[in-house]
């Protein structure tokens, strides 16, 4: 079996993917960039949504540069503000 | 009669004597704040007899009273908060940012627990279809300021609690001098415009802001600008665009959401004023109502060296026009669009008037099915907005060859009607005229059927 990696979208990405979470397949040297790419060619609704969010790796947050790459198993959140009360 | 049962209705009208002499003392204290005057402080406990504003210098005390241990004291026999927690709280001032949905639980606990003075900021007026979450407030209270309602339940719920009503919108131009009037700020606001407002302007005054908001069934709670942790911009640093912005009033939330993550704000300002998490590290809470994990905890980093408002060369020094660099506005209202000229939309009453001459046409209502499951006008095809681009085959179905027949647009407020009418029109749909409802099916209960549901 190849290597996954799991993603998890809250609020808005939830509605914009329609799941609360899916599988990707890992690949070597997946980094902010190249997470996005994945992203949005599975849920091309994602785009305005990934500019603003805030990404998490195994629920620590994540700065949206080159130094971390997603390992396989890892879990990655999608956290867009939500600004309702 | 027995005695027994004489004895039973006096204890029953007893008990409806003391109701109604609180619902005076309610009447009595309503009327006593009912004069709107912003900064103003509303009390019932003896040390409030003089009015004061969130200006007038907190006064702290040495000792807390024999009413106050009374009803505290579940709180002063708690281990590890006892006397000492209670006295912080007692010497602490909070500012509640929003007396809606979070704050009606949030503000409501930190009255009780004990909160010395306790700012509420609301521009807004209570309305019924507020009430299902926002519970400060009651029927009874509809048009009246929410944030002298709110002050109003605290006041009936904690008489030592100090409470000060600022009926204003939070801008730029007031926010810093009230934010520096007090020790903890609490964001309970509904907008993306205040929540980088009330960010820059904790940072500036250097107070932690417990940040809580939450849409639909999700919530998120973070402490920011506290014990070297990130500000909502280290986190944030872009404001949403605002068509991804989705408000309660559009979006739906299920009451107790807000009311869950205002109940963690308040803890959360409880921790702080007592120094219960000196020692916690930055995490952000999130919580998804339908998840079978409710509550999912991310560690934050520390706050960012190169943020523009907290890191360590700033490039915002003071307060900024936040509704343009948010690009929308500072409520929570939505606000009317104006796409088609209002010459080439139609009016309520003469959609009437086409209906009552039973004029052949189609009626595309535009909402979402939950919102058309709701109410609808008489034989109007539901196909919405974000669906139609792909649905254009149903409403050729239902026009059924006669592609000269005029096609009207319906949705709730006369709003996503306008794009549709663009759809349509650009893919010929028919040959007659293609025109929207103005102001919606909220217009048409107000001006044409009072019967027909508002939501």
């Amino acid at each position: 079996m190849t290597q996954q990696f799991k993603v998890l979208y809250f609020a808005s990405a939830k509605d914009a993917s329609k799941t609360d979470g899916d599988k990707f397949e890992w690949s070597d040297n997946i980094n902010a960039e190249a997470l996005t790419k994945l992203l949005l060619e599975r849920h091309p609704d994602l785009a305005p949504i990934l500019k603003i969010s805030m990404f998490a790796i195994n629920m620590e947050y994540m700065d949206q540069d080159h130094s971390w790459t997603v390992q396989p198993g890892d879990e990655v959140a999608i956290i867009p503000p939500v600004s309702g009360g | 009669m027995t005695i027994e049962s004489l004895e039973v209705k006096v204890k029953h009208l007893e008990q409806e004597k003391a109701a109604l002499e609180q619902e005076v003392r309610a009447l009595r204290l309503e009327q006593s704040i009912a004069v709107p005057s912003s900064g103003d402080t509303v009390t019932n406990d003896s040390r409030g007899a003089t009015p004061s504003s969130a200006f007038t210098p907190f006064e702290k005390v040495a000792a807390l009273t024999n009413p106050e241990i009374a009803r505290y004291g579940r709180q002063l026999i708690l281990p590890g908060f006892g006397i000492q927690a209670q006295m912080d709280l007692r010497n602490c001032s909070m500012l509640v940012v929003g007396a809606g949905g979070l704050g009606a639980s949030c503000a409501l606990y930190l009255g009780a627990a004990g909160v010395g003075r306790l700012g509420i900021v609301d521009h807004d007026t209570v309305d019924i279809s507020n009430l299902h979450r926002q519970v400060i407030h009651n029927e009874a209270r509809q048009g009246m300021s929410k944030a002298r309602s709110a002050a109003l339940s605290i006041q009936l719920l904690n008489p030592h609690c100090e409470v000060v009503v600022h009926e204003l919108v939070l801008e730029s131009s007031n926010a810093q001098e009230i934010v520096n009037a007090y020790d903890i700020i609490i964001d309970a606001t509904d907008n993306v415009a205040t929540r980088y407002l009330l960010n820059d302007a904790s940072v500036l005054g250097q107070k932690p802001l417990v940040s809580g908001s939450a849409l639909r069934l999700d919530g998120q709670l973070t402490i920011y600008n506290y014990g070297g942790g990130p500000c909502y911009r280290c986190l944030f640093p872009t404001p949403p665009p605002s068509e991804t912005v989705t408000n309660c009033s559009d979006g739906g939330v299920l009451g107790v959401v807000p009311g869950i993550i205002g109940c963690l704000q308040a803890l959360e300002a409880i921790k702080i004023a007592t120094g219960l998490n000196k020692e916690d590290p930055p995490t952000m809470t999130l919580f998804s109502a339908n998840s079978s994990t409710m509550f999912r905890t991310i560690k934050l980093r520390k706050r960012k060296p190169d943020c523009i408002m907290c890191g360590d060369a700033p490039t915002i020094t003071k307060l900024i026009d936040y509704v343009r660099f948010c690009g929308s506005s500072a409520t929570d209202k939505t606000p009317d669009l104006f796409l088609i000229p209002y010459n080439e939309r139609i009016t309520c009453q003469s959609y009437k008037e086409l209906l009552k001459d039973s004029v052949p046409h189609l009626l595309l209502d535009v909402r979402e099915k939950v919102q058309f499951d709701i109410c609808s006008l008489p034989s109007s095809l539901n196909i919405p907005l974000k669906a139609l681009p792909n649905e254009l085959e149903k409403v050729k179905a239902r026009l059924d060859g006669h592609n000269d027949r005029p096609v009207y647009v319906v949705c709730r407020r006369g709003n996503d009607s306008q794009p549709a009418v663009r759809i349509l029109q650009e893919n010929g749909i028919t040959t007659g005229e293609v025109k929207d409802i103005v102001g919606g099916l909220e217009r048409w209960s107000n001006t044409i059927d009072p019967d027909f549901p508002k939501y």
